[in-house]
């Protein structure tokens, strides 16, 4: 309990840093949001003052800051400077595309990786674990924009299989999810078969072959547990990875989600957007590397017992 | 090569054969890694019988192919390794001639074994009742309710306190001792025939040893259980054992009662194993066995042990030598004789 406490005060601890320093990175960097939504060359300058004034965008950093986190806690997530729609709408039109996105990745790299890894594992170097071992080196070879536009183009273009941008539909979905989760995916699989292979050999595998325990129970009970220490501490870097590598996919395939309006926010400096967007991602991250510990210490109690006392 | 050995066998000296059938016996087996082209053989042509109830030690140098032998009598050699003669049997049926499934459901249910380091034998990650239950439930159609009861009353036997809440309990927050102790409950839940005890003390330090040693006599006892003891330590197997085996190189050099093997050792490595252990009077010098043991591959093909033997003769190192009966039953051409007691 105290383990799952500590933890949150972290949580919170670097969420407060994040939205510091998105907050100053994104008032420091040159350009201003005035420049979309005003035509600075024909709009009187005494216009646009007036304009920041009423924003508040002419107070000091600190105030800006202080007025943002407050709204905040309150409940008041700001308005789109540029499009006049609240970030609470923006959020709700979006945050369901991305948690699919991001869900289907998950779901390939875990719920399909790890079984993968252990099947390579248990049919160590027959024709499916060279197989496996060669597909997931290539994948792991190519960057997830590459492999996102050759995809594009053989699927999509020249074979027409495939939807390559929108969203809407389940075919709109496959592309993005597999660019999304291939590297991650190869690492998962990897990682699993190694520490599997591992732990198969491991002295308690033989006790309990020596009770007679069916072989199956062994490994898919006792031993896929005991090496799921590595899979669970990747994991949780791999989360972190795909939520930032959604950005990038959502943009390639024009995915209405968050990253497509953060990405957007940015470009046109539309300060709450940007803040609140970034603040999202950064507690998605917070809360998958906690969920990643706390299931680490469910499947291994040794991890308990270091955590209660550290 | 088994003609001479099967002759001598008929009629070695009471001390060696149990009189009624063996619960375990060990027919001529041997085992040998399997190489590219070749075979090294690990352990050569062993013969043991263990009656029933009845507790004999194995005991020899690391290296001298005790634990591939019980391992083989599991049928859990390590890959790479395989029977390549001989049977065992249990009850008088064969263990080595069954199928995996048929094998497995004799494992942990009519012969078990336990091992030297009882931290890394047990599941880490699965609390000791489920490892306990787990045994119990792949073996019998029980209810789990049943199961539970059946492993708590066996922990309690084998000295647990508290053993309804240990239960829940992982490995790790156990001393070695109990956590042996947990094992010994694993392996004889199911009451089996036989127990394969591979050096379970080892790893234990000696006031633990000895309430170890003392539950698997009483167990032994009270399940007519019997029990073969791997141990490398020979004081504490004549302590606990009915009879004693010495293995040398893959092979058993000596076989007898263990009060009598403890006095009069005719193998020259028996000796010296005994010597080795023995307390001394205070200043006399530590005995030991001068050399090593032969690696396997590297078998002389006379006696095994002629190269560190000081009884040595001529025909030593030139036929390898077959059991010969007397006081005790031994491999060796130029045996120690003793006088007439």
């Amino acid at each position: 309990m105290k383990f799952v406490l500590t933890r949150l005060c972290y949580a919170v601890v670097i969420i407060v840093l994040v939205s510091i320093v998105t907050f100053y990175s994104m008032h420091a960097s040159p350009g201003s949001v005035v420049s979309s939504v005003f035509n600075l060359a024909t709009t009187p300058h005494s216009v646009i003052v007036a304009y920041e004034r009423r924003h508040g965008l002419l107070d000091p950093l600190p105030v800006q800051y202080w007025h943002f986190m407050t709204g905040l806690l309150s409940g008041n997530f700001g308005t789109s400077l540029v499009s006049n729609l609240s970030v609470k709408t923006i959020v709700a039109n979006s945050a369901g595309y991305t948690a699919l996105l991001a869900g289907s990745a998950f779901v390939l790299i875990f719920g399909v990786g790890i079984p993968i890894g252990v099947l390579a594992a248990i049919k160590r170097d027959s024709w499916f674990d060279r197989g496996v071992r060669a597909f997931s080196s290539i994948v792991l070879a190519i960057p997830n924009f590459v492999l996102g536009i050759i995809l594009i183009l053989v699927l999509g273009i020249h074979l027409h299989v495939l939807p390559v941008a929108g969203a809407g539909s389940f075919s709109n979905l496959v592309l993005p999810a597999i660019v999304l989760a291939a590297a991650e995916w190869s690492l998962t699989v990897r990682v699993t078969r190694t520490s599997f292979l591992e732990q198969l050999s491991a002295d308690f595998t033989r006790t309990l072959r020596a009770r007679g325990v069916s072989e199956r129970r062994i490994q898919w009970r006792h031993v896929l547990r005991n090496s799921m220490g590595p899979i669970i501490s990747l994991g949780i870097i791999e989360v972190r990875n795909l939520l930032g590598y959604t950005l990038i996919v959502e943009v390639i395939f024009r995915w209405p989600g968050l990253g497509t309006e953060l990405v957007q926010s940015v470009l046109q400096r539309d300060y709450d957007v940007t803040e609140v967007l970034s603040l999202l991602l950064a507690a998605a991250v917070v809360l998958a590397s906690a969920f990643g510990d706390i299931a680490l210490s469910l499947v291994d109690p040794r991890v308990r017992v270091t955590g209660e006392h550290g | 090569m088994r003609g001479p050995e099967l002759l001598v066998k008929a009629s070695v000296s009471p001390a060696a054969v149990p009189a009624s059938r063996p619960a375990l016996a060990l027919l001529d087996l041997s085992i040998s890694q399997r190489l590219r082209r070749t075979e090294k053989r690990l352990v050569t042509h062993v013969d043991l019988e263990v009656g029933q109830g009845e507790i004999v030690g194995l005991v020899g140098e690391s290296g001298s192919g005790k634990s591939l032998t019980a391992l083989a009598c599991m049928g859990l050699l390590p890959s790479g390794l395989a029977v390549t003669g001989g049977d065992v049997h249990l009850d008088g049926a064969s263990l080595l001639g069954l199928a995996p499934k048929a094998f497995r459901a004799l494992r942990g249910n009519a012969i078990s074994m336990i091992f030297q380091d009882p931290l890394s034998s047990l599941d880490p990650c699965a609390r000791i009742g489920a490892q306990i239950i787990e045994t119990i439930r792949a073996h019998k159609d029980v209810s789990a309710s049943q199961a539970k009861r059946d492993a708590i009353e066996l922990l309690d036997r084998v000295g647990i306190p508290r053993a309804a809440q240990r239960m829940r309990a992982y490995p790790h927050e156990f001393s070695g001792g109990m956590r042996q102790r947990v094992m010994i409950a694993a392996a004889l839940v199911l009451k089996p025939r036989v127990l394969l005890a591979d050096e379970p003390t080892t790893a234990l330090d000696v006031t633990t040893q000895a309430g170890i040693v003392e539950l698997v006599r009483e167990l032994c006892r009270e399940l007519q259980m019997s029990v073969v003891w791997i141990s490398h330590d020979l004081a504490l197997v004549s302590e606990l054992a009915d009879r004693v085996a010495v293995m040398y190189a893959g092979e058993i050099v000596e076989v007898a009662d263990s009060k009598v093997l403890f006095r009069v050792s005719r193998h020259p490595y028996t000796k010296g194993l005994v010597a080795s252990g023995s307390i001394r009077p205070y200043g006399e010098r530590f005995s030991y066995i001068p050399g090593s043991i032969a690696e396997p591959g590297t078998w002389p093909t006379g006696c095994r042990f002629a190269p560190r033997c000081e009884r040595v003769r001529e025909e030593c190192v030139g036929e390898h030598p077959d059991f010969r009966s007397g006081t005790t039953t031994v491999r060796c051409v130029n045996p120690i004789e003793y006088e007439a007691e």
